[in-house]
């Protein structure tokens, strides 16, 4: 039986593994303004084994339409960030949006390894804390993309989670974006005068990581066909 | 790996030029080793402290549970972002307590910023850092 949504809710989903980052995570998620009628919820996950397997647990035990995936080191500095979502949501075509994306993602599907990136964020990285704005502008409310990074993803519909193909860390982020659009939606990154989000992140890399993130890009690579994918959706350039 | 010259940094902190021995370290932060990095910048905010502990304007106070000590490090950095964030400025107020509880001076919680991704499980390479220095 189809699982009835709740229009008016939004719940927070955040995989965590540092209950200092969730403590203060769901601080800045408490203290957002709430649109008039709507409620919102927060799932913590501890212990998943992977990020499609939090998420979707986290999906599948809410029935909120509106849902907020976010890490435990991303905090909402935009305190009506929820108003601003649902009013690009009240396009019903649009089923993701994300703070930062790619516009056309290059053939390695990596987006940090072309310059057709936009969106907004705050990070706190090794020698700076710095607003990183991308390169491609966003004009009007938003800009349509054709993966967002998986710092923050709100979606307005319950898509599956690719935990069958993706049960690491790494490109599940790509992976639903794809997904979006193989169900007939689009994704896309709003327009932020200033960033919505800070992301708190180790920009560490290391060996063991670099062979994690490059096992899981080719995985990707083996099971999405980009020119397929947007050969009639995605972003006009 | 960088080298590491240790009676350099030890003259940064003794004469207090703690600008200085962060510019030292910079080019170590480029490196591959970016926790081989970062915990020389921990390594020298912990040394600082020792050296300054019996002194008034003494940067950060050590406490014997290193966990505990980091536990605090990441919550001044919580603070501090709140404070920059208008609608939570109101809910920084602690730092101050923070502030006056562990001497913490505006340079220390600046570099607290700057090199907060020191992770707790770290603590213990770095107490062993500053073993092998003998300081």
């Amino acid at each position: 039986m189809e699982k009835r949504m709740n229009n008016q809710k939004i719940c927070f989903i955040i995989c965590f593994n540092d209950e200092l980052f969730l403590e203060e995570c769901c601080f800045y998620i408490r203290n957002l303004h709430i649109p008039r009628g709507m409620e919102i919820d927060i799932q913590a996950i501890e212990g998943a084994s992977s990020m499609t397997e939090g998420y979707q647990a986290g999906m599948e035990s809410s029935d909120a339409r509106y849902k907020v995936y976010l890490h435990q080191d991303t905090f909402i500095l935009n305190r009506y960030f929820l108003d601003a979502i649902l009013d690009i949501f009240s396009e019903e075509d649009i089923g993701m949006i994300g703070m930062v994306g790619s516009v056309q993602l290059p053939p390695d599907a990596v987006m940090w390894n072309n310059a057709m990136r936009c969106g907004k964020v705050r990070r706190n990285a090794i020698l700076n804390d710095f607003v990183f704005e991308l390169q491609v502008p966003v004009e009007g409310r938003y800009r349509e993309v054709q993966a967002v990074d998986g710092l923050l993803m709100a979606t307005s519909v319950d898509i599956p989670w690719r935990k069958d193909i993706f049960t690491g860390w790494h490109f599940y982020d790509i992976s639903q974006s794809m997904e979006m659009y193989k169900h007939g939606y689009r994704v896309v990154v709003p327009k932020q005068e200033t960033p919505w989000c800070l992301h708190d992140v180790d920009v560490s890399s290391g060996e063991e990581r670099d062979k994690a993130y490059g096992y899981w890009k080719k995985k990707f690579l083996e099971n999405y066909n980009l020119n397929e994918i947007f050969s009639t959706n995605g972003p006009r350039l | 790996m960088m080298d590491f010259d240790a009676e350099k940094m030890s003259c940064f902190m003794r004469e207090r030029r703690l600008v200085e021995a962060f510019d030292y370290l910079k080019p170590a932060l480029a490196e591959h080793s970016y926790y081989t990095a970062l915990m020389f910048a921990a390594l020298l905010n912990i040394l600082a402290a020792e050296l300054s502990k019996h002194e008034e304007n003494c940067i950060l106070d050590i406490s014997d549970d290193w966990q505990d000590w980091f536990r605090h490090f990441h919550s001044i950095k919580f603070l501090v972002r709140r404070l920059e964030t208008p609608h939570l400025r109101k809910y920084a107020d602690e730092l101050f307590v923070y502030k006056a509880r562990y001497h913490v001076s505006d340079v220390a919680i600046r570099h607290i910023i700057r090199y907060s991704a020191i992770r707790p499980e770290e603590t213990l390479k770095v107490y062993e850092k500053i073993n092998a220095l003998h300081l």
